[in-house]
């Protein structure tokens, strides 16, 4: 059997082979769904994989989102979660933004979530990556947060979650 | 005669050939309203001038405001927004609900570069800017920054801190 994967607020850049979900109509979306009604209309245990790119910082609460997404995904299935982070202009370009997420808040949210954390990283724009940033990013989060994130300026936050 | 202009959020200044609005009514304002709650109580192509100072980012969204603001503006009238850079002191006030970068408002822009924002009300930019600190503008860092403020926001907007963004818009119609 096929896996099957969704794609939540695809946008018009939605995943090959993906069943898309979005707000608008003017998207590739299959499903066309405001995410802050609850249920959404998919099957519990019914999806392998979901990704939601820039989506949770536009939804009213996101530990209800991520609780209605563990509900669809498959028990094994897995999450990817992409979200601006707080220190890039990108979360401030969007005034449909609720909210800006650091490194360490998927660990609040996961205290009332049941999914499990896979991985996570904080990405860089290219000449931040060239100096090897990254890299140091990744390896002392707490350090790079609570000193260097506003000298050197994340990208996005990524996160790899499984039920 | 009627005003052809409207000051949103006036907060108290008295402005004689303006209609001013406020959600407080101790502010005195000609129309008390909360820009919130849409439509705002003007007819369409009321007015030639909007300002918009310091208040957007008091309000719970942008898009309701200013599908309110291209209707009730003319086509060759012109809408003043300033708002706090998301860098400013300023902009973390308790009462401020948004942020804003100097793309913020690209959806709402003519050949914007926001490909996911939806919306079919649309403006022509007459000019934007951020403004900074006299100590900053002493170096002329106001004028690099305007110029590459994609580079600013990237790699300097924490750095070299910005005060407040200067949109001046006039609706598509």
């Amino acid at each position: 059997m096929p896996e099957k994967v969704l794609d939540i607020g695809c946008g018009n850049n939605k995943i090959k082979g993906a069943t898309g979900l979005d707000i608008s109509k003017d998207t590739q979306a299959d499903i066309i769904w405001n995410l802050n009604a609850y249920p959404y209309p998919i099957e519990t245990d019914g999806i392998d994989k979901i990704y939601a790119k820039h989506v949770i910082e536009h939804v009213d609460d996101p530990i209800k989102f991520l609780n209605e997404v563990y509900r669809i995904a498959k028990p094994g299935g897995s999450c990817f979660i992409e979200t601006p982070h707080f220190s890039c202009y990108v979360a401030y370009s969007e005034p449909q933004h609720k909210r800006y997420f650091s490194y360490f808040m998927i660990d609040e949210i996961l205290k009332k979530v049941p999914f499990k954390l896979a991985k996570r990283e904080v990405t860089f724009y290219k000449s931040f990556r060239f100096w090897g940033i990254k890299y140091l990013a990744n390896k002392y989060p707490r350090s790079y947060e609570r000193f260097w994130t506003y000298i050197f300026p994340a990208e996005n936050v990524k996160i790899w979650l499984r039920k | 005669m009627e005003k052809k202009k409207l000051v949103l959020g006036a907060a108290g200044k008295k402005e004689p050939g303006a209609v001013t609005l406020d959600i407080d009514p101790r502010h005195a304002p000609e129309v008390v309203h909360d820009l919130n709650k849409i439509p705002w109580p003007f007819e369409d192509n009321r007015f030639e001038n909007i300002t918009c100072h310091h208040a957007l980012e008091h309000l719970d969204g942008v898009d309701g405001p200013m599908r309110e603001m291209h209707r009730i503006c003319r086509k060759t009238g012109e809408i003043y927004i300033e708002v706090p850079h998301h860098t400013s002191w300023c902009a973390n006030a308790p009462e401020h609900k948004l942020r804003f970068s100097y793309f913020a408002l690209d959806g709402y822009l003519e050949g914007g570069i926001t490909k996911w924002a939806t919306t079919d009300k649309k403006f022509t930019l007459i000019k934007r800017k951020i403004t900074f600190n006299r100590a900053f503008r002493r170096y002329f860092l106001h004028i690099l920054f305007n110029k590459f403020p994609l580079y600013y926001e990237r790699f300097w907007a924490y750095i070299i801190p910005a005060e407040n963004l200067v949109f001046c818009l006039r609706p598509v119609k």
